[in-house]
């Protein structure tokens, strides 16, 4: 499975993808916000969504917006990963269509917790990170 | 650490007469207590409970690297530094003050300006319990969380001081504007070394030597997510605000300026991979 991480922090999407590698996801693709984000799933197949909330030119709650209400997109799983403690900014986001919320600073946990979320039959490595 | 006992550092040659002249007028108009010593290995004694720093030198180029070197030992710290100096080059002040100098004298001034530069600069306000608790209490929580989770490291406060002037003396600062009903700003600063060896604890399993690129997002990220947190914490209380995205300044000895009237919390934080400044303005 292809994960797309939208973030405009370098650090973040290598932290996440150092981690999705320990939980078993290796073909990561990424983006540094949300409309780079569009235009990348205009071209490729990507089976899950890690969207930051603040990001320039396009935040992650108007790219998830996008996303659910096109239906070539709208069953990709989406899972938010933000410093944004604001509950209105969660309720929103969830509202949209995401699946899980995450909140910066995470482990590992956090992001297989939301993995699970995401997908209840599949298993993920890493249990014991 | 709110307050520094009246210790003054005099830092020269023990063979300048000025030194002495100066010891004098303090030991008899004062209740400081002066510590003469020429050797500059010594000054790392120089910490939380000095009152200030004056050093004497003839020439200004040993004066920069002394005055570095203090800096070194008194980062973050709220720690009022004069030079003195004998025929100053026309750019000796400028360049002293960037090392780190709040003021430089010449060594026929009186006295009484040596002595007023120190107290001017000196820390005499300290934090008030009630600020510390409700304002710099949540972002010290907000740092302690961030950096265990982030970076497995547990810092601590070393040392709380309210801002006298605009220089953090760290070589890299990332600054979030924080709205509430007025402006201001929260600012992390790190020495060099503690950013690279955050990011390098951060990033252990992804970058073995991150570049000054990864370093400054790394930084800016850092700052970000205390900033993220502390709003959690202070929603719906006088001190709530919005925030904006990090900017990161770079340099050493480069300045922050804030809103003039704003209150300026310094809290100095430390762990074993080293020193790093929270700098807050926050009005309510």
């Amino acid at each position: 499975m292809r994960v797309l991480i939208v973030d405009d922090s370098a650090t973040i999407r290598m932290i996440l993808t150092g981690q999705l590698k320990k939980l078993g996801l290796t073909d990561v693709i990424e983006a540094s916000d949300g409309k780079a984000a569009i235009e990348i799933l205009a071209k490729h197949e990507v089976g899950l969504l890690l969207i930051d909330i603040h990001m320039p030119n396009m935040d992650g709650l108007s790219c998830l917006e996008l996303i659910k209400t096109n239906p070539a997109l709208a069953g990709i799983p989406v899972i938010i990963v933000s410093s944004d403690t604001d509950p209105t900014q969660i309720e929103s986001a969830k509202s949209l269509g995401a699946h899980a919320y995450i909140r910066k600073p995470f482990r590992i946990e956090a992001l297989r917790d939301a993995l699970s979320v995401a997908f209840p039959t599949q298993d993920f490595l890493g249990k014991n990170n | 650490m709110e307050e520094y006992a009246l210790n003054i550092y005099l830092v020269g040659s023990p063979k300048t007469d000025r030194i002495f002249e100066f010891e004098r007028f303090v030991r008899a108009g004062n209740s400081c207590i002066c510590l003469l010593t020429g050797d500059v290995a010594q000054i790392p004694n120089v910490a939380e409970t000095t009152a200030g720093v004056v050093i004497f030198e003839d020439g200004t180029r040993r004066l920069t690297e002394c005055i570095a070197k203090i800096r070194e030992h008194t980062r973050y710290l709220n720690v009022p530094l004069v030079a003195v100096v004998s025929h100053p080059e026309k750019d000796a002040p400028a360049r002293l003050l960037a090392a780190g100098a709040c003021a430089v004298c010449e060594y026929d001034c009186p006295n009484e300006l040596i002595l007023k530069e120190i107290q001017e600069h000196c820390n005499t306000e300290p934090v008030l319990e009630e600020i510390r608790k409700q304002l710099l209490g949540p972002f010290t929580s907000a740092i302690i969380v961030t950096m265990k989770v982030m970076a497995g490291i547990e810092p601590v406060v070393r040392a709380v001081y309210q801002k006298t002037h605009h220089k953090m003396f760290g070589d890299i600062s990332a600054v979030i504007g924080l709205t509430s009903s007025v402006d201001g700003a929260m600012v992390l600063s790190f020495p060099g070394s503690s950013a690279l060896a955050y990011t390098q604890l951060i990033l252990q399993d992804v970058v073995d030597i991150p570049s000054s690129d990864i370093i400054r997002d790394c930084v800016g990220e850092i700052a970000n997510v205390i900033a993220g947190q502390a709003r959690g914490i202070l929603a719906n209380t006088t001190y709530q605000f919005s925030m904006s995205t990090p900017t990161i300044v770079s340099g050493a000895g480069h300045e922050i300026r804030h809103k003039p009237g704003l209150p300026c919390l310094v809290a100095v934080f430390t762990s074993e991979v080293g020193d790093f400044a929270l700098q807050l303005c926050l009005g309510t």
